[in-house]
């Protein structure tokens, strides 16, 4: 954890014209891209993350940072409101992910994750969260592993370590929830479903990683006919219909990342197989 | 015989002692006091002493007070503080000066360490410089470092991957950046 109090000037600006400061606690800037801005205080300077323009300022993930205080009253009262922010973002809308940052004031193309003070029941909250996942990822991943293999070629689908054995099989069934990239929706729900996740998505499913319906308590639905049906629908949101069975032997996710490395996640203790029989876009749930 | 062998063992073991012990004491460079042209290091160091960094702006691009030589070493701060010459706002850098000030520079490098806890403050660009646009660095660490009332920037990095910036501090520095895009990191 890094700390950044104080920094910044309100009388620094790109130009004359412009309304904010550009000064910052932490700012990105230029060709800044895939970094991990992680459980920081940030408060007192004129802008507390600034993102810059330019549409290079993009795959960054903000998460579970302190942003409060940003600018000090003081600034505010002498150069007005719109001198600087909790978050100042000039980035394009959507290109970085904000995840559980506690902040007040954000200027930007948006969506906002501010204002977020937190509950009363916070820490409660966040065991809950936190429980949810590890429940969900018992139910359907009970040894969950990530590896990188150097230098392998990549598989063009996903494979799977053994034909899987059928349990037992639903009467049909209807579920609604999002498609997604299930090996990437596994290790990170938030990255997975976000806007800024679109453009890797789309690069992982032309590579072959498979994709899944995730129903809205967490549970992930792998078409029995591979990517076929689900391809044009990644990050939809869409009602399904079909009969599930229950596997219990092991399945690997290969993804490729990068040109020569690949990740690995097997998923042990069973997971869900629907045979779809109807399928339609939904519209997305309001919020 | 048996006695004399005994002694000469005991002799032996305390001679080889002595030896790994003042190895030891000679592995780091020692610094502190006045810096008046670059210190470029060249082994792992450590500051023994505040130091007060006068260098004066004669090459282009990064005066730093100190710069990583080599890859593969670390500058321990120990508590001490580094101090340049100027006060925020005034003495700053300016954006079209070619020749600026910096507390410690690490470009071209991979594999250096800046270890606090210990204060860079008050030069006329960056506290630490890590890289620089052409110049790249990686694997570098800043942990628990301070860099307080710097013109610019706290720390400024450029093609800089792969590093770990870790429970460091950034207070009132971008103070003095006239019209830069500044400020803690």
């Amino acid at each position: 954890m890094n700390s950044f109090y104080g920094n910044g000037a309100a009388t620094s600006k790109a130009s004359a014209s412009t309304p904010n400061s550009n000064n910052f606690g932490l700012g990105l800037l230029g060709v800044s891209q895939n970094n991990l801005i992680e459980r920081n205080k940030i408060g007192g300077n004129i802008n507390g993350v600034y993102l810059g323009g330019g549409g290079q300022v993009l795959g960054n993930i903000i998460r579970g940072n302190l942003i409060l205080g940003n600018p000090p009253a003081e600034a505010i009262r002498e150069f007005g409101v719109s001198i600087g922010a909790d978050i100042q973002d000039k980035s394009t809308a959507g290109a970085n992910l904000f995840e559980d940052n506690r902040c007040l004031t954000y200027a930007g193309a948006g969506p906002s994750p501010c204002p977020n003070v937190g509950e009363p029941q916070e820490d409660a909250g966040q065991e809950a969260v936190a429980g949810f996942v590890r429940n969900r990822l018992a139910t359907q991943a009970r040894v969950f592993h990530a590896v990188f293999h150097l230098n392998s070629p990549l598989l063009p689908k996903a494979a799977r370590l053994a034909v899987p054995r059928r349990i037992a099989e639903s009467d049909s069934v209807t579920l609604t929830g999002r498609v997604v990239d299930a090996a990437c929706y596994m290790l990170h729900v938030a990255a997975a479903i976000s806007v800024s996740h679109m453009k890797c998505g789309t690069a992982c499913l032309a590579r072959g990683v498979p994709l899944a319906i995730a129903t809205d308590d967490g549970v992930l639905y792998f078409p029995a006919d591979g990517n076929q049906r689900l391809k044009t629908l990644l990050n939809a949101r869409v009602r399904a219909s079909g009969t599930v069975v229950e596997k219990q032997d092991p399945m690997e996710l290969k993804m490729p990342v990068g040109e020569k490395n690949q990740m690995v996640v097997r998923v042990e203790g069973g997971y869900k197989q629907i045979t779809i029989e109807t399928l339609e876009k939904i519209p997305a749930r309001r919020r | 015989m048996s006695q004399l062998l005994s002694r000469r063992i005991t002799i032996s073991v305390l001679f080889v002692f002595g030896l790994l012990v003042c190895g030891a004491r000679t592995q780091a460079r020692e610094i502190s006091g006045a810096i008046s042209t670059t210190l470029t290091i060249f082994e792992d160091s450590e500051l023994t002493g505040d130091v007060t960094c006068t260098v004066p702006l004669t090459m282009p691009g990064a005066n730093p007070c100190i710069s990583f030589g080599a890859d593969h070493l670390k500058l321990r701060l120990n508590g001490y503080t580094i101090t340049g010459p100027v006060t925020p706002p005034t003495g700053c850098s300016l954006p079209s000066d070619s020749m600026y000030g910096v507390g410690i520079a690490a470009i071209d490098r991979s594999d250096v360490k800046i270890e606090g806890p210990g204060t860079i403050q008050h030069f006329e660009r960056w506290g630490i410089l890590v890289g620089l646009t052409g110049h790249p660095s990686s694997q570098v660490t800043v942990k628990k470092v301070t860099a307080y009332h710097n013109c610019w920037s706290g720390m400024q990095t450029f093609s800089t991957s792969e590093s770990n910036f870790e429970e460091n501090v950034f207070a009132d520095d971008a103070g003095g950046s006239n019209g830069a895009s500044c400020g803690g990191t």
